[in-house]
């Protein structure tokens, strides 16, 4: 049998249909169950604790003055603030990744761009913010000591440098790694389709 | 808009169930996937603006969410079940002869990778090849070429039957 044989069937078979009257309105009123919505789903939860930890902070902030000056205090709210907004960068990308519109080679594309974009775009933030970060610690600690780092202080400059950097690249592979986890299949998967295509 | 939608839906619902049959293995999957692609274009139809038609954007949609999708149960392991794409397109005549040419072509159909499934879900619909560029995004000129190599292939699959 041929494929223009099976053409003539299906056609043949096109007026036997039945159709088969499922409850589109129930079923467009239903959650997704798709990997992608259980991972924008995912992604939404861990966004949850982050406002209340800043509501924390704020009432640290304002009942202890020796917390509002603490460097350590500030610190741990810029690694959420960082993480934070590394988190919402992923809830974005995957909203996107959700959307089905345009030709199927527009769409991988558009798609495989994004993913490969976006991680790049992730880590620039995330690396200019780390080190600002550890420009302002340096700086604040030049000017106005903090008894938590007064032992820190203590080591060579040349040394702690070292120790920014270094934790730079682990965050940074922290994040290639989970990255890698979340989109890995997906990118896997879009770049295989777009190589069948061409 | 909801009932337009709902209308469509209904004239169009064969078309769906066809992208299931061919991108879903088993009837839990088959399920899933048709409430993703019904989904789907209930979220992209405010978007829809006539510019194609709505067949046209109905598969560019189903068949991009069929494609791109990542089953999320790892443990949802794949049982082929070889009759399940050609009882769809019986045309009633029992004769087991037939039955088993329609298995034999729907098994090979099955072994193509998803572009090509979607091109020779494309070819039985009818599809002219100037709706099929605009669907896939594949130029007409290479569709050709990808036809007829489909075609050489499902003959090599199915030359012993």
């Amino acid at each position: 049998m041929q494929l223009d044989d099976l053409k003539k069937m299906t056609d043949l078979a096109t007026e036997n249909y039945k159709p088969v009257n499922n409850n589109t309105m129930e079923l467009i009123n239903h959650k997704s169950q798709s990997a992608l919505a259980h991972l924008a789903q995912k992604i939404k939860t861990g966004l949850f604790p982050f406002p209340i930890t800043v509501v924390l902070f704020s009432i640290v902030f304002s009942t202890n003055a020796q917390a509002f000056h603490s460097v350590l205090m500030w610190m741990l709210l810029s690694i959420l603030f960082i993480e934070f907004i590394n988190l919402l960068f992923n809830y974005d990308l995957v909203k996107k990744l959700q959307d089905p519109l345009g030709s199927t080679k527009e769409n991988l594309i558009a798609k495989i761009s994004r993913l490969q974009k976006s991680f790049k775009k992730q880590s620039l933030v995330a690396l200019s913010l780390y080190s600002l970060m550890a420009v302002v610690l340096e700086m604040v600690m030049y000017y106005h000591a903090d008894a938590n780092f007064i032992g820190w202080f203590k080591i060579p400059m040349a040394l702690r440098i070292s120790f920014y950097c270094v934790f730079v690249v682990i965050q940074f592979m922290l994040k290639k790694h989970f990255y890698k986890k979340q989109f890995g299949e997906h990118l896997e998967k879009l770049t295989n389709l777009y190589q069948q295509l061409t | 808009m909801k009932e337009i939608f709902l209308k469509e839906i209904q004239l169009h619902e064969k078309q769906i169930y066809k992208i299931c049959h061919f991108y879903a293995k088993n009837e839990t999957d088959r399920q899933d996937l048709y409430q993703e692609i019904l989904l789907q274009l209930w979220k992209g139809y405010p978007n829809f603006r006539g510019e194609s038609k709505f067949n046209t954007w109905l598969y560019q949609v189903a068949i991009n969410t069929a494609m791109t999708r990542l089953r999320n149960d790892k443990k949802n392991i794949h049982v082929y079940d070889p009759g399940h794409l050609s009882r769809e397109a019986q045309t009633g005549d029992t004769h087991s002869n037939k039955e088993e040419l329609y298995d034999a072509m729907y098994s090979a159909i099955d072994q193509l990778n998803d572009i090509e499934k979607a091109l020779v879900l494309l070819f039985l619909d009818g599809k002219p090849y100037s709706e099929i560029e605009t669907i896939l995004g594949i130029s007409e000129p290479t569709l050709r070429v990808k036809m007829n190599r489909i075609k050489e292939k499902l003959r090599q699959l199915t030359k012993n039957i």
